[in-house]
Protein backbone atom coordinates (compact mmCIF):
# COMPACT_ATOMS: atom_id res chain seq x y z
CA UNK A 1 0.00 0.00 0.00
CA UNK A 2 2.86 2.16 0.87
CA UNK A 3 4.21 1.50 -2.32
CA UNK A 4 0.67 3.13 -4.08
CA UNK A 5 -0.33 5.52 -2.21
CA UNK A 6 1.91 7.59 -0.29
CA UNK A 7 -0.57 9.95 2.34
CA UNK A 8 2.01 12.51 2.94
CA UNK A 9 2.39 13.21 -1.23
CA UNK A 10 -1.58 13.25 -0.73
CA UNK A 11 -1.69 15.85 1.64
CA UNK A 12 0.61 17.76 0.01
CA UNK A 13 -0.83 17.78 -3.30
CA UNK A 14 -4.01 18.68 -1.48
CA UNK A 15 -1.82 21.64 0.17
CA UNK A 16 0.10 23.30 -2.77
CA UNK A 17 -3.26 22.58 -5.07
CA UNK A 18 -3.35 27.10 -3.40
CA UNK A 19 -0.22 27.41 -5.15
CA UNK A 20 -1.12 26.93 -8.73
CA UNK A 21 -3.57 30.13 -8.69
CA UNK A 22 0.32 32.47 -9.18
CA UNK A 23 -0.99 35.11 -6.51
CA UNK A 24 1.74 34.79 -4.22
CA UNK A 25 4.14 35.29 -6.99
CA UNK A 26 2.27 38.22 -8.47
CA UNK A 27 2.04 39.59 -4.96
CA UNK A 28 5.82 39.20 -4.56
CA UNK A 29 6.63 40.65 -7.91
CA UNK A 30 4.74 43.77 -7.87
CA UNK A 31 6.39 44.26 -4.05
CA UNK A 32 9.71 43.40 -5.47
CA UNK A 33 8.80 45.68 -8.34
CA UNK A 34 7.46 48.71 -6.40
CA UNK A 35 10.22 48.37 -4.15
CA UNK A 36 13.06 48.55 -6.77
CA UNK A 37 11.24 51.06 -8.74
CA UNK A 38 10.78 53.81 -5.59
CA UNK A 39 14.53 52.99 -5.23
CA UNK A 40 15.34 54.42 -8.88
CA UNK A 41 13.25 57.04 -9.08
CA UNK A 42 12.84 57.92 -5.55
CA UNK A 43 9.11 58.53 -6.35
CA UNK A 44 6.74 57.15 -3.72
CA UNK A 45 3.80 56.69 -5.68
CA UNK A 46 5.54 53.38 -6.99
CA UNK A 47 4.71 52.23 -3.38
CA UNK A 48 0.88 51.59 -4.84
CA UNK A 49 2.25 48.65 -6.91
CA UNK A 50 3.09 47.23 -3.68
CA UNK A 51 -0.56 48.05 -2.53
CA UNK A 52 -1.93 46.58 -6.07
CA UNK A 53 0.08 43.51 -4.75
CA UNK A 54 -1.82 42.96 -1.63
CA UNK A 55 -5.04 44.05 -3.30
CA UNK A 56 -5.15 41.38 -6.07
CA UNK A 57 -3.65 39.11 -3.62
CA UNK A 58 -6.52 39.23 -1.03
CA UNK A 59 -9.26 39.70 -3.89
CA UNK A 60 -7.53 36.76 -6.20
CA UNK A 61 -8.11 34.40 -3.38
CA UNK A 62 -11.86 35.74 -2.66
CA UNK A 63 -12.88 36.00 -5.86
CA UNK A 64 -10.83 33.80 -8.52
CA UNK A 65 -9.52 30.64 -6.48
CA UNK A 66 -12.26 29.91 -4.12
CA UNK A 67 -15.00 29.37 -6.50
CA UNK A 68 -12.77 27.43 -8.47
CA UNK A 69 -10.52 25.19 -5.91
CA UNK A 70 -13.60 25.22 -3.25
CA UNK A 71 -11.89 24.71 0.47
CA UNK A 72 -10.19 22.62 2.19
CA UNK A 73 -9.64 22.24 6.13
CA UNK A 74 -6.37 20.85 6.56
CA UNK A 75 -5.02 18.35 9.82
CA UNK A 76 -3.97 19.49 12.71
CA UNK A 77 -0.29 19.05 11.48
CA UNK A 78 -0.65 21.04 8.66
CA UNK A 79 -1.89 23.89 10.85
CA UNK A 80 1.11 23.66 13.22
CA UNK A 81 3.25 24.01 10.21
CA UNK A 82 1.25 27.22 8.98
CA UNK A 83 1.75 28.57 12.68
CA UNK A 84 5.27 28.07 12.83
CA UNK A 85 5.07 30.63 9.67
CA UNK A 86 3.31 32.97 11.14
CA UNK A 87 5.44 33.19 14.57
CA UNK A 88 8.35 33.28 12.16
CA UNK A 89 7.23 36.28 9.83
CA UNK A 90 5.93 38.11 13.22
CA UNK A 91 9.34 37.96 14.42
CA UNK A 92 10.99 39.12 11.46
CA UNK A 93 7.65 42.23 11.15
CA UNK A 94 8.84 42.87 14.88
CA UNK A 95 13.05 43.06 14.37
CA UNK A 96 12.22 45.23 11.36
CA UNK A 97 9.37 47.53 13.51
CA UNK A 98 12.32 48.00 16.44
CA UNK A 99 14.85 48.93 13.54
CA UNK A 100 12.58 51.53 11.79
CA UNK A 101 10.91 52.67 15.28
CA UNK A 102 15.05 53.48 16.05
CA UNK A 103 16.12 55.06 13.11
CA UNK A 104 12.45 57.16 13.42
CA UNK A 105 13.73 58.16 16.97
CA UNK A 106 16.93 59.28 15.70
CA UNK A 107 19.27 56.25 17.96
CA UNK A 108 22.53 56.06 16.64
CA UNK A 109 22.58 53.31 14.18
CA UNK A 110 25.72 54.50 12.65
CA UNK A 111 27.93 51.24 12.83
CA UNK A 112 24.72 48.56 13.13
CA UNK A 113 24.67 46.31 10.37
CA UNK A 114 21.08 47.20 10.16
CA UNK A 115 21.55 46.00 5.95
CA UNK A 116 23.29 42.58 6.59
CA UNK A 117 20.08 41.46 9.08
CA UNK A 118 18.06 42.60 6.14
CA UNK A 119 20.02 40.53 3.95
CA UNK A 120 20.12 37.80 6.18
CA UNK A 121 16.87 38.21 8.01
CA UNK A 122 14.27 38.37 4.65
CA UNK A 123 15.68 35.61 2.78
CA UNK A 124 15.69 33.24 6.15
CA UNK A 125 12.18 33.68 6.30
CA UNK A 126 11.33 33.07 3.09
CA UNK A 127 13.27 29.95 3.41
CA UNK A 128 11.51 28.93 6.11
CA UNK A 129 8.33 29.37 4.65
CA UNK A 130 9.43 27.40 1.54
CA UNK A 131 10.07 24.67 3.76
CA UNK A 132 7.29 24.85 6.64
CA UNK A 133 4.45 25.34 3.62
CA UNK A 134 6.00 22.40 1.11
CA UNK A 135 5.89 26.05 -1.45
CA UNK A 136 9.27 25.28 -3.37
CA UNK A 137 9.41 28.36 -5.59
CA UNK A 138 9.86 30.53 -2.60
CA UNK A 139 13.30 28.95 -2.13
CA UNK A 140 13.99 30.59 -5.55
CA UNK A 141 12.69 33.94 -4.50
CA UNK A 142 14.87 33.74 -1.07
CA UNK A 143 17.57 33.95 -3.35
CA UNK A 144 16.27 36.36 -5.17
CA UNK A 145 15.59 38.83 -2.25
CA UNK A 146 19.36 37.62 -0.48
CA UNK A 147 20.71 38.88 -4.23
CA UNK A 148 19.08 42.18 -4.29
CA UNK A 149 19.53 43.22 -0.96
CA UNK A 150 23.22 42.34 -0.64
CA UNK A 151 23.61 44.16 -3.73
CA UNK A 152 22.40 46.71 -1.84
CA UNK A 153 24.39 46.51 1.09
CA UNK A 154 27.93 45.91 -1.66
CA UNK A 155 26.98 48.06 -4.57
CA UNK A 156 24.13 50.88 -3.26
CA UNK A 157 21.62 52.11 -5.91
CA UNK A 158 21.32 52.05 -8.55
CA UNK A 159 22.49 48.62 -8.70
CA UNK A 160 20.32 47.28 -6.35
CA UNK A 161 17.40 48.67 -7.52
CA UNK A 162 17.79 47.56 -10.50
CA UNK A 163 18.31 43.63 -9.19
CA UNK A 164 15.20 44.43 -7.45
CA UNK A 165 13.50 45.26 -10.20
CA UNK A 166 14.63 42.17 -12.23
CA UNK A 167 14.02 40.27 -9.23
CA UNK A 168 10.45 41.95 -9.41
CA UNK A 169 9.81 41.41 -12.67
CA UNK A 170 10.34 37.18 -12.39
CA UNK A 171 7.87 36.09 -9.57
CA UNK A 172 5.38 38.92 -12.03
CA UNK A 173 5.72 36.87 -14.80
CA UNK A 174 5.91 33.56 -13.27
CA UNK A 175 2.75 34.73 -11.63
CA UNK A 176 0.96 35.74 -14.73
CA UNK A 177 1.58 32.53 -16.68
CA UNK A 178 0.34 30.20 -13.78
CA UNK A 179 -2.90 32.53 -13.00
CA UNK A 180 -3.41 32.18 -16.99
CA UNK A 181 -3.18 28.04 -16.97
CA UNK A 182 -5.08 28.19 -13.85
CA UNK A 183 -7.54 29.72 -15.35
CA UNK A 184 -7.93 28.00 -18.00
CA UNK A 185 -7.70 24.27 -16.18
CA UNK A 186 -10.11 24.97 -13.18
CA UNK A 187 -12.86 26.93 -14.89
CA UNK A 188 -15.93 28.80 -12.59
CA UNK A 189 -18.64 26.17 -11.27
CA UNK A 190 -21.69 27.84 -11.66
CA UNK A 191 -24.09 28.38 -8.66
CA UNK A 192 -26.70 25.28 -9.42
CA UNK A 193 -24.07 23.41 -10.20
CA UNK A 194 -22.97 23.82 -6.43
CA UNK A 195 -25.83 23.80 -4.95
CA UNK A 196 -26.63 20.31 -5.96
CA UNK A 197 -23.10 18.91 -5.31
CA UNK A 198 -23.63 15.97 -3.39
CA UNK A 199 -27.44 15.26 -4.40
CA UNK A 200 -26.91 12.33 -6.50
CA UNK A 201 -29.05 9.56 -5.77
CA UNK A 202 -31.13 11.01 -3.08
CA UNK A 203 -34.94 12.25 -3.72
CA UNK B 1 -9.09 -28.43 9.53
CA UNK B 2 -9.53 -29.82 5.95
CA UNK B 3 -8.84 -27.09 3.69
CA UNK B 4 -12.48 -27.31 2.28
CA UNK B 5 -13.17 -25.97 5.74
CA UNK B 6 -10.85 -23.45 6.06
CA UNK B 7 -13.03 -19.94 6.12
CA UNK B 8 -13.20 -18.24 2.29
CA UNK B 9 -11.05 -14.98 3.77
CA UNK B 10 -8.64 -17.41 5.56
CA UNK B 11 -7.73 -18.54 1.94
CA UNK B 12 -8.66 -15.56 0.33
CA UNK B 13 -7.20 -12.06 2.33
CA UNK B 14 -8.54 -10.03 -0.56
CA UNK B 15 -11.73 -11.28 -0.46
CA UNK B 16 -12.25 -9.51 3.01
CA UNK B 17 -11.46 -5.82 2.28
CA UNK B 18 -13.99 -3.30 2.44
CA UNK B 19 -15.99 -3.49 -0.93
CA UNK B 20 -16.75 0.24 -0.52
CA UNK B 21 -13.74 1.44 -0.12
CA UNK B 22 -12.28 -0.89 -2.56
CA UNK B 23 -12.65 0.53 -5.89
CA UNK B 24 -10.67 3.20 -7.71
CA UNK B 25 -12.60 6.38 -7.29
CA UNK B 26 -14.03 5.66 -4.03
CA UNK B 27 -10.46 5.10 -2.60
CA UNK B 28 -9.03 8.38 -4.15
CA UNK B 29 -11.73 10.19 -2.56
CA UNK B 30 -11.41 7.76 1.28
CA UNK B 31 -7.87 8.81 0.44
CA UNK B 32 -8.03 12.66 0.20
CA UNK B 33 -10.36 13.24 2.56
CA UNK B 34 -8.23 10.86 5.39
CA UNK B 35 -5.66 13.38 5.20
CA UNK B 36 -7.31 16.20 5.90
CA UNK B 37 -10.03 17.61 8.38
CA UNK B 38 -12.40 18.22 5.24
CA UNK B 39 -13.05 19.28 1.91
CA UNK B 40 -15.44 21.64 -0.15
CA UNK B 41 -17.41 19.16 -2.72
CA UNK B 42 -15.11 21.37 -6.18
CA UNK B 43 -12.04 20.72 -3.91
CA UNK B 44 -12.54 16.97 -4.07
CA UNK B 45 -13.50 17.18 -7.74
CA UNK B 46 -9.92 18.95 -8.38
CA UNK B 47 -7.82 16.58 -6.46
CA UNK B 48 -9.61 13.10 -7.45
CA UNK B 49 -9.93 14.48 -11.24
CA UNK B 50 -13.67 12.93 -10.86
CA UNK B 51 -16.96 14.59 -12.62
CA UNK B 52 -19.31 16.04 -10.77
CA UNK B 53 -21.68 13.20 -11.62
CA UNK B 54 -19.21 10.37 -10.67
CA UNK B 55 -18.42 12.44 -7.47
CA UNK B 56 -21.89 12.61 -6.75
CA UNK B 57 -22.60 8.69 -7.24
CA UNK B 58 -19.66 7.40 -5.31
CA UNK B 59 -20.02 10.08 -2.42
CA UNK B 60 -23.91 9.06 -2.15
CA UNK B 61 -22.38 5.19 -1.76
CA UNK B 62 -19.70 6.27 0.77
CA UNK B 63 -22.73 8.40 2.44
CA UNK B 64 -24.95 5.44 2.63
CA UNK B 65 -22.14 2.93 4.04
CA UNK B 66 -21.29 5.98 6.81
CA UNK B 67 -18.42 6.44 5.87
CA UNK B 68 -18.54 10.67 5.17
CA UNK B 69 -20.83 13.40 5.62
CA UNK B 70 -21.80 16.23 4.04
CA UNK B 71 -22.93 19.45 5.31
CA UNK B 72 -24.12 22.25 2.97
CA UNK B 73 -24.46 25.94 3.86
CA UNK B 74 -23.93 29.01 2.13
CA UNK B 75 -20.57 31.61 1.52
CA UNK B 76 -22.49 34.76 1.55
CA UNK B 77 -25.01 34.12 -1.28
CA UNK B 78 -22.87 31.24 -2.92
CA UNK B 79 -23.67 27.76 -2.05
CA UNK B 80 -21.13 24.96 -0.54
CA UNK B 81 -21.07 21.21 0.34
CA UNK B 82 -18.43 20.42 2.38
CA UNK B 83 -17.64 16.49 2.96
CA UNK B 84 -15.51 15.13 5.59
CA UNK B 85 -15.04 11.60 6.74
CA UNK B 86 -17.10 10.37 9.82
CA UNK B 87 -15.41 8.66 12.82
CA UNK B 88 -16.46 5.14 11.80
CA UNK B 89 -15.10 5.85 7.74
CA UNK B 90 -11.44 6.89 9.28
CA UNK B 91 -11.28 3.80 11.22
CA UNK B 92 -12.81 1.92 7.78
CA UNK B 93 -9.87 3.35 5.66
CA UNK B 94 -7.38 2.60 8.28
CA UNK B 95 -8.39 -0.80 8.43
CA UNK B 96 -8.12 -1.41 4.91
CA UNK B 97 -4.96 0.49 4.97
CA UNK B 98 -3.72 -1.81 7.40
CA UNK B 99 -5.49 -4.91 5.09
CA UNK B 100 -4.01 -3.79 2.01
CA UNK B 101 -0.34 -3.77 3.56
CA UNK B 102 -0.52 -6.88 4.71
CA UNK B 103 -1.86 -8.69 1.69
CA UNK B 104 0.68 -7.13 -0.44
CA UNK B 105 3.78 -7.65 2.19
CA UNK B 106 2.39 -11.25 2.09
CA UNK B 107 3.25 -11.41 -2.32
CA UNK B 108 6.19 -12.56 -3.45
CA UNK B 109 9.01 -10.61 -5.02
Amino acid sequence: MSDMIDLRDVERRAWTLYFQDGLWDIFLGLMFLGGGLRSLTDNLWFYLLVLAGVLIFILGKRFITLPRLGQIKYSAGRRARTNVVRVVALGAMIVTAVIFTMAVTGADLAGAPVGWIFAIMVPGVFIVMAYMMDFTRLYFYAILIAVFTISSELYGDPAAAWAQIIAGLLPLLVGIVLLVRFLRTYPAVDEETLARSGDNGRS
Amino acid sequence: MAAADAEPEELHPLAGLDRVIHSPARLMVMTNLYVVESAEFIALMNLTGLSWGNLSTHLSKLEEAGYVELEKGFRGKKPYTMVRLTGEGRAAFKAYKEQMQGVLAELPD
